[in-house]
Parts: structure tokens; sequence; C-alpha cells
């Protein structure tokens, strides 16, 4: 055997393994003293943050009820079918009877479980808003369908009263696309948010604030005990009380029900609406119990676009309700005092141009002139004005801007002056002529339905501008008020008291007396006010406007009614228009 | 031949303080194996607890053996444990092209038997052999040539499997016994230069400093202008390949080498044991948690737990001084180990301390670093603490190798 050979390692070098054996365990006690000691703090709440997992209360969305207290959006329980991904991979079973009880194929049941699914210990929502047969069957069947369960969810739910789709707006979990923008708002993907109307404006005072519990988990997620930790409940939205009255409403849409178009009532002298229709609408409801495509087609497709709230989006040329601001501007300048006569042959000859009157008026004083609607009369008062104090005079009246209205996508209509008509037309390059078009509402003059109910509220209360709103009070509860909310209020100034009465004169005749265009307005004992529109437009059959308020003690109400393609504003508008009155009127006496 | 030709169990020279500890480090074991094998919600499970105590049973027979085995016995056949182990290597690797199954393990009748780890004796004991011979100076440049064939064919094997973790050790066993046998440090410098330059080809300034360094070193130490330009050109090949090597390797071998840098690149993924072991760590503080207390192991978040973070688990519970405590407890080992080689009666034994010494302190090492992010994962678990009757017997082999080489 070999033998061994006598020790003749090198001391140093194994002193230097020693030293290097050293440094190696005293990087390792820097790196955990470094873990341990510096960084503790972070480390500690990652691991806090491992162990525990948060599960969101949702809150109940608030409650919206009309002026006297009846609900209009409200919730109701809704049942859905959820799976418990984990356990239902062991039952594959459990889905072919689930595709049995509701005839649903499995291949969208499991769809379903993928979108909706967060990790495998959470229920995922399989099928939505499950009538109650099918609630009770799976019920009943409990035993047999491990993995699955019914879980109640709140949704909401629309006055089946109403069908103001557009005034009222919906909700509807936030599109994947539309997330970045509501992330930082604490919202997360499933979440319900407002879309549209009064949904969509007050959504920060209607979703109130998630509750939060915590469960123990393991790394998994599968949660292990039903210790209690510290839960923190949702706070739900606040109820909105809002300024509509819900049976007004009702009868509104009654009456708009074979037209396309608008009809707005307001308090003029607080700017409260209590009555905002545009027709046709659609019913909110579709919305939550979850639209299918062809519905959803159905409704973008519509030809008579329902989606669409024309009462504060549409903008159409006025007609002739917007004769009073040249009469107003004329009076204040002096060009005209109520005396001055103009004859009216039918027809007014400008430049070799032909500009048509409805009727042969004859000679007309400012009075006759509005009652009649005569636009002979207004071609002379315009010409002798210009287009400066006239524009001056229809920004007074609030044209062209937005009115405030707590509604999203209102529209400014547009108010022409100088300015804006040397931007469309190019510098000099427009006549004198397209003033005799606007002067009469027509041309370039563009407003929408809210518009024109703000400048009667201005007509109504000699120059008093509010602020028309939908929301009257906010409450924590149906009972406990938490504000009410205060809207401005502006006044139109310079225009003197004998200049109002002769526009009151002009609009009280147009409905009271048995010459006014706008008599099929008149309901006798509201003493009432009001003037008639009917503007060309090139798609087609004439606009109807028909613009008025009743002058009653108690009863300071303004209303606007639009009905597209109505021909002429006496014929369809103005009937509706009164017809509002009176039965708000009649409704408020009871 | 008898028994006695072999074997000489020569109990009275043992190194006691040396065993009490191995004892006492494998007592903290079965405390945290016990931990971290209990799960909150599960029936308390003493299945691992009880299998590490028969762990520890293999590992004194191996301890027992390495420890009384004749040094002129492993003399004498060291080649023929070379030739046997680096046969058994690659048997493995030719039964797994057949099945194309994993290719580290060899069943024996239920047995599962890892024969890289069976190995690492091998190697230490043929090296040990070789460094202690006297035939040729360690002045010399060739010297090296041997014992690096020596080392290349079970370490390219093994690395093949692919355990780059094994190969390490290999490499860090190889490269203190080297540096032990009073090799010159140039030509370790000469050895040990392609593969840092390996590390420095990944950023281009690194590389061009590194560059630089070996050309002044090469340049200072040698005369012979031909074989310095040689070996400097040959070092700029080996970084301009490096890429092609990079692309070559396996990408969850790439991935853990990236996620070592940054664990957060994949928090779900490959990140995410690094992740949950360092909150696991940083969580313990300075007192730790408590026994059975850490959420992170009784929870399940850490990754392996009883077996490669089982340091994890001790530090989540014990804290930093509990930590600080088995880390002086290893510290203590490897140093008193160490000074074993300067007294030890022969070369061959002094080389049987270095190499055991050096394989277990890689080991405690690359399973430390692992656990605390500075090193890549590679599945080593923690000699004498981790679970698993296997490497218990490899962690008691190698101290009864050390021990053994004390011995008269």
């Amino acid at each position: 055997m070999p033998h061994e050979v006598k020790n003749r390692m090198d001391k140093y070098r194994v002193i230097t393994l020693f030293v290097m054996a050293l440094l190696l365990f005293l990087a390792l006690i820097i790196r955990f003293y470094s873990l341990q000691i510096v960084n503790y703090s972070m480390y500690k709440s990652e691991a806090v943050g491992n162990m525990l997992n948060r599960i969101d209360i949702s809150a109940p969305r608030g409650i919206v009820y009309d002026r006297n207290g009846e609900k209009i959006i409200y919730n109701v329980p809704c049942y859905n079918i959820v799976v418990y991904p984990d356990i239902i991979k062991q039952h594959p079973e459990t889905w072919e009877k689930l595709s049995e009880i509701t005839k649903t194929s499995i291949e969208i049941l499991q769809k379903n479980m993928k979108r909706n699914q967060y990790g495998s210990y959470r229920p995922a929502i399989v099928l939505r808003n499950i009538n109650f047969k099918i609630n009770a069957i799976i019920n009943e069947n409990i035993q047999d369908l491990p993995g699955a369960e019914v879980a109640f969810d709140p949704i909401r739910e629309y006055s089946n009263e109403i069908l103001s789709g557009n005034l009222l707006g919906y909700t509807a979990e936030i599109r994947q696309r539309d997330m970045y923008k509501y992330r930082n708002f604490g919202y997360k993907l499933g979440d319900n948010i407002g879309y549209d109307g009064i949904e969509k404006q007050y959504e920060d005072l209607l979703r109130g604030k998630r509750g939060y519990r915590y469960k123990q988990v393991n790394a998994t997620g599968k949660p292990l005990n039903d210790q209690a930790y510290e839960q923190i409940n949702p706070i739900p939205g606040n109820a909105l009380f809002l300024t509509i009255d819900q049976g007004l409403q009702a009868h509104a849409e009654s009456l708009l029900v074979n037209y396309n178009g608008a009809a707005i009532m307001m308090n003029y002298e607080n700017g409260e609406i209590v009555a905002c229709v545009s027709s046709p609408s659609y019913d909110s409801d579709m919305f939550t119990e979850g639209l299918s495509q062809t519905e959803w087609d159905s409704i973008v497709q519509d030809k008579r676009i329902p989606l669409f709230n024309r009462a504060i989006r549409g903008q159409y040329p006025p007609g002739s309700i917007y004769k009073m601001i040249a009469a107003i501007a004329a009076l204040e300048k002096g060009t005209i005092t109520p005396e001055t006569e103009f004859e009216c042959t039918g027809v007014y000859d400008m430049g070799g141009r032909e500009f048509k009157c409805s009727h042969v008026h004859g000679m007309e004083n400012l009075n006759e002139a509005i009652a009649h609607s005569c636009n002979v009369y207004f071609y002379n008062v315009i010409l002798g004005l210009g287009i400066d104090d006239w524009s001056a005079y229809a920004k007074k009246m609030k044209f062209g801007e937005l009115s405030g209205i707590d509604l999203p996508g209102e529209q400014p209509g547009l108010c022409p002056d100088r300015a804006i008509l040397d931007e469309q037309y190019g510098r000099r390059k427009w006549w004198k002529g397209m003033w005799l078009n606007m002067v009469i509402g027509q041309g370039d003059v563009l407003i929408t339905p809210l518009q024109a109910l703000r400048y009667t509220g201005i007509l109504a209360t000699h120059g008093k501008v509010v602020t028309p709103h939908l929301l009257k009070s906010i409450h924590y509860t149906e009972n406990e008020i938490i504000e009410n909310p205060e809207y401005p209020i502006s006044h139109v100034d310079g225009i003197s008291a004998s200049t109002w009465k002769e526009i009151d004169k002009g609009m009280l005749n147009a409905v009271q007396s048995s010459w006014g265009t706008a008599r099929t307005a008149n309901v006798p004992g509201l003493n009432m006010y009001g003037k008639t529109g009917t503007a060309q437009n090139p798609h087609g059959e004439a606009h109807g406007w028909f613009v008025g308020y009743s002058k009653h003690k108690n009863f300071p109400f303004a209303v606007a009614v639009f009905i597209e393609h109505g021909i002429a504003g006496a014929d369809v508008a103005a009937p509706v228009g009164g017809q509002l009155l009176k039965i708000y009127y009649h409704m408020r006496e009871q | 031949m008898k028994f006695k030709d072999f074997f000489d169990l020569k109990l009275s020279e043992i190194d006691v303080p040396s065993l009490i500890l191995v004892f006492v480090l494998t007592g903290c074991g079965l405390i945290a194996i016990y931990s971290a094998t209990s799960f909150v919600g599960a029936e308390s499970n003493m299945q691992y607890f009880w299998k590490q105590m028969l762990g520890i049973l293999g590992g004194l027979a191996m301890f027992i053996m390495l420890f009384s085995v004749r040094k002129s016995f492993l003399l004498s056949y060291a080649e023929v444990l070379y030739i046997v182990g680096t046969a058994f290597i690659i048997i493995p690797f030719i039964l797994s092209m057949v099945t194309s199954g994993t290719n580290r393990w060899i069943n024996l009748g239920g047995f599962q038997v890892q024969p890289s780890e069976y190995m690492k004796f091998i190697l230490i004991i043929m090296l040990a052999k070789v460094f202690s011979e006297t035939r040729r100076s360690p002045l010399q440049p060739g010297y090296v040539l041997y014992p690096l064939g020596i080392l290349a064919i079970p370490a390219i094997l093994v690395f093949l499997q692919p355990d780059l973790g094994t190969t390490l050790i290999y490499g860090a066993v190889f490269t203190a016994m080297l540096f032990a046998s009073g090799y010159k440090l140039y030509y370790i410098f000469l050895i040990a230069a392609p593969f840092i330059t390996m590390l420095a080809a990944f950023n281009s300034w690194v590389f061009l400093v590194w560059g630089i360094t070996v050309a002044v070193i090469i340049f200072l130490n040698n005369k012979n202008i031909l074989f310095s330009v040689g070996m400097f050109l040959m070092n700029i090949l080996v970084g301009v390949m490096t890429p092609y090597f990079w692309n070559a390797i396996k990408p969850y071998q790439q991935q853990r080498i990236l996620t070592m840098l940054n664990p957060q690149l994949d928090p779900m993924g490959a990140g995410y044991q690094v992740i949950q072991s360092q909150i696991a760590i940083g969580s313990g503080g300075l007192i730790g948690k408590g026994f059975l207390q850490g959420t992170q192991a009784h929870l399940n978040f850490l990754p392996e737990q009883h077996t490669d973070f089982i340091f994890s688990v001790i530090s989540e519970e014990f804290g930093f001084i509990g930590i600080t405590l088995i880390l002086f407890v290893y510290c203590f080992l490897v140093l008193r180990w160490y000074r074993m080689a300067v007294t030890a009666k022969s070369t061959f034994s002094a080389m049987l301390i270095i190499g055991g010494t050096t394989a277990l302190l890689a080991h405690i090492f690359i399973n430390v670093g692992m656990t605390v992010g500075l090193l890549p994962v590679t599945g080593k678990p923690l000699p004498f603490i981790s679970y698993g009757g296997s490497f218990l017997m490899t962690s008691f082999g190698l101290v009864g190798l050390v021990l053994n080489g004390n011995a008269e």
C-alpha cells in the first residue's frame, strides 16, 4: 500500500482560505442585517398583505326620488348563478346539470366563468339575473350541484311609470377599455358605473363607498378560517330628490308618444325642472338586465335615435319664437316704438329675392306682429336695427351658451353675430338677406329646447335668469337631508319696463286673443302667455315650436315644446304646451 | 484481506466539539422541519420529522463509514472509486436518453440514489491523492492539467444533467484544493480568468476594464511573449463567444440567473420563490415571529420550505438573533476544520480536510445565498438542517471525511 507523505501544506494558504470563509459568512450576516433590521417594516407589511385577503363589500347605490318622494330609481335583488372554480373542477358533472337547468350551453357557462374569475377560490358569475323558477330549481337540487350556488347581488331598477332613459341614464359594468379613466377614482373591473343622464351626472353622490372585510388566506388564496378581522362597512350612496314630478313626466311622455321631439317644464322663479321629456326614449332597465347584441343594435340603429336627449342636446332652428329678441332690441334702441307700423303684403323683396310671410297681414304694429307672427314686420325691424344690436340682445337672452343644467352632454346651440358669420362665410362674403332669415329664427340660428325654455323664463320674469336644474336635495336616507344645493340666479339688465310690457302684450294676444297664432295653447284661468314657431329645415317638414308660461299667481311655470317635423307650431306643439300647464296646474291643486 | 485492513473505528480520535455542534444544527433542523411542515388548517403531520430522524441515523452510518475508512485504503483505491463513480453518473445519463426522463437519479430497489452526491466524496479523495503526490511540482504550470482532467469529466457530466449547483460545488472544492496545494497563484489566475471573462462579457465597459487587467497581469508575469499573447487572445475569444454560449444554455437557467439579478422581473414566476423568501426573512425582524408563528411558512407562501428554503422559515420565526447564532455555529465549524488542515499528519489528510470543508462551506453559502437573494435559485439544500435523507448522508459523510483527515 502506498504510504502517506508528511504534511507539507502551506500554512498561509490555509489561512487565506480561513479568511475567505470568514468573509463569506460576514457577507451573509450583512445581508440578513439588511433584510431583517434595515428593511424590516417593509417586509413586515408585505407579509401581512400576503396573509390577509381583502374582500370587497359593495356599497348600495343611492336611491333617486322625484320631488314628491316617489322612488324613480332604486335597487332590487338580482339572483346570479356562481361557481367556485376549485370545486367545480373536481365535479364536471355540475356543468351538465347547470346547462340542463338553465337551457344554456356548457361552453357559454364556462366562457362566463373564465371572464368573471378572480382566482380559484372566489365565486365567479356564470349566469346573471336568473328567474324565480331557475332559482328555485337550483336551490332544491343544491346538494347535487357541488361547486355551484345562487348568489344575490343588487341591481338597478327604474320606475315603470316613466320611460325616460335619456333623462335618468343607466348603470352598466365599466367597459374594459374605459378602465384607465376610472382606476384612479377607486373603481375596479366589474364595478358598475352610471352612464348617461342623472346616473352619470351624480355618479359621485350615488356610488357610495365600498367596504372591506379581511380573510386569512394561504398562498393559493384559499380562505382558511372565519376568524374575524376588522371590517370596514360600506357607505351607501346618497339619496337624491329630483325636481321632476313623476306624474307630470309620465303625462308629458304620453303627449309626445307619437312624435319625435322634446317637452320641458320649469318653475321660472327658481329653475326647478318638473318635467323633461325627449321622445322617443328608452327603458333604462334594459341595460341593467344585460343587453343582448341585437337589442343594443336595435337601439343604436333606430332612426329615431332614442339614446339622444333632444331636450338638451338637440340644436334646431327656433323659428318665430326668436322674434321677441328683435322686438326687445329695437324698442330699447329706439328704432321702433310700439306704434310703429309696417305693411305686410305677404312677401318682401330684397335684392331680387323674395322673403315670404305666412299671410298678407296688411298694416301691423308690434303687438299684432307678435300675435300674428308676421315675418315682414320683423324684416323691417332688423334692417333698421342692424345685426350687432340684435345679436347682443340674443346673447342677453342666454342663447349660444350652456344653461348649466345638471345633465351630461348639453349643447350650446349657435347664436350668430358678425364675428361668427365672418368666420363661417368669410369677411363681407355674407349679405343682409341673411339677417332677414335670422331675425325670424331661421338661417344660422340654432337653439336647444332647454334654451328656449330658459328664454321663456326670462320673458316671464322680465329678466330673471335662473339655472335650470334637476337636483332638489341630497339626503343620507329618505328623511335625513344633507344639502339643498343653491343654483345661481342672475338678472338681465338694461331692458325697460315699457319694453317688457309690449312683449307681454304680444305674447298674451298670441295665446289669449281669438286671432293669436298660439291660441290652441290657451288654458282659461291660467293667464297664459306664449309664442309659436315654425322652423323650415332642409330635412323635411318644418319643426314646430311652442314656448309659453302662466302668470297665475301660484303657478310660475314655463314650458317649451319642440316637435320634429311638426309642421306648424300651432298644430301640435302649442296644444301639448297648453295641456302640460293645465295638467300640472290641476295636479298641484289636488 | 480482513475488515480491519479497510476500516479502523478510532473513536477516541473523533473531534467531539465538531460532532456536538453538528448535532446542534440537526436539532435546529428538526425544529425547523416540524414548523415548516405544519400548515394552518391542516392536521399536524409528524411524518417529515420522523423521516428526518431516520435520515440522521443514515447520516451517522455514513459518518462512521467515512470516518473509519483507512486512508491507505483510500489512497490505493482512489482511481477505482473514481472510475466506478463516473460510470454511475453516466449510466442514468444514457438511461434518460432512452426513457426521456430525468437523469439525476438511479433507482436501487426503491431507494433513490443520486450518483453526483457520492461523486463529491470520490472527487475529494481522488483530488486529495493527486494533490498530495510529489511527482510533479506545483511550481510548474502543467501541474494542474491532470487534476483538471479529473474534475472536468464529472463536472461536465453534472453540468449537462443539468445541475448547476453541484457543478459549482465541484468547482469550489477543486479551486480550494488547488490553491492549498501551493500551485502558483498566477497559474490559478490564468485558469480562472476565462470564467471571469465570461461574466465580464455581458457588459462592454466591464469587459474593457477586465481585458486591460488581464493584459497587465499576464505581461507582468511572463517573459514569453508568444505565450502571453496567446493567453490574452484566448480570453478575448472566450469573451466574444460568451453570448453564443449564453444562448446555448437552457432558458430556465438563463431565467434563474436573470431573476437572481432582479427578482421583480417575474414576481409570479421565477422570482416568486426569492421574493417570498425575502419577505419571510425580512418580516422576521430582530427576534422573529416565534416558533410556529411564521405566517409566510404556515400559510404556504414559501416554496420548498422544508428543503431548500428551510433557512427562510428559521429566519422568519427566530429572527436575526436566531440566524446569527446558526451562522456562527456554521462559521465556527468551517474555521475549526480549515485549521485542522495545518495540523494534519499528512498532505493527503490535509487535502481531505480542505476538500470536505470547502464542500460544506460551498453548500452553506449556495443555499443561504439563494434564500437571501444573493445567488441564483440552484435548489441546493442546507447541510444538517434541510429535510432529506440523501443529503444528510452527504453532509455527515463530508464531516466524516474531514474528521478522518484530522485523526491520526
